[in-house]
C-alpha cells in the first residue's frame, strides 16, 4: 500500500453550484483501505474535437487508451 | 460520402460529445469548463439538426414543420441508406 503522503492529495470541487455548496473531494482517498478498490475522482482536462471523440469512443483524451495492437 | 451522410455524422459527432460530458457532470456538476463546453456541442449539435433538417427533412418526431402534413414518411427509410 502507498504511504499517505504518495496519496494525490488534489482537491476539486463538485456541489451542485444552481442547488448547494461546492464540496470537496480528493482524487484519492486519503487513507485507502486493503482489499478495497477506489476510482480516481476524474480532473477536467479538456476534450477532443467532437469527430475525433466520436471515432475514439471518448471525449476525453486521458481516458483514450487503445488496445496494443499486435 | 456525400453531403448529407456528412451532416449526419457532425450531428452524430457532437451528440456523442453531450452524452460523453453529460456523464462526467452527473459527477462533477459545478465544473464550469465542463459546463461551457456541454453548452458549445449543444448549440453546434442544433445548429447543424436545424441545417440538415431544412435541406434533408426530419430527423425525429420532434421537429416536424408542418403540423398539416406527415413529412417523416417523405425522407429515406433506415434500410434505404443510399436513396
Amino acid at each position: 500500500m502507498k504511504s499517505k503522503e504518495a496519496v494525490d492529495a488534489v482537491v476539486i470541487y463538485a456541489g451542485n453550484s444552481c442547488s448547494g455548496t461546492a464540496i470537496g473531494i480528493p482524487v484519492m482517498p486519503e487513507s485507502p483501505q486493503l482489499a478495497q478498490a477506489y476510482v480516481p475522482y476524474q480532473v477536467y482536462m479538456g476534450i477532443l474535437p467532437a469527430m475525433e471523440g466520436l471515432r475514439k469512443g471518448t471525449v476525453f483524451p486521458e481516458l483514450y487508451r487503445p488496445y496494443p495492437s499486435k | 460520402m456525400d453531403e448529407r451522410q456528412k451532416l449526419l455524422e457532425q450531428i452524430m459527432a457532437y451528440d456523442f460529445c453531450m452524452i460523453d460530458l453529460g456523464l462526467f457532470l452527473d459527477t462533477h456538476p459545478s465544473d464550469a469548463n465542463a459546463l461551457h463546453d456541454f453548452r458549445t456541442c449543444w448549440q453546434e449539435s442544433e445548429k447543424l439538426r436545424k441545417l440538415y433538417e431544412e435541406k434533408y427533412g426530419p430527423l425525429s418526431l420532434r421537429h416536424l414543420p408542418n403540423p398539416n402534413c406527415w413529412q417523416w414518411i417523405d425522407t429515406p427509410w433506415p434500410w434505404e441508406k443510399e436513396a
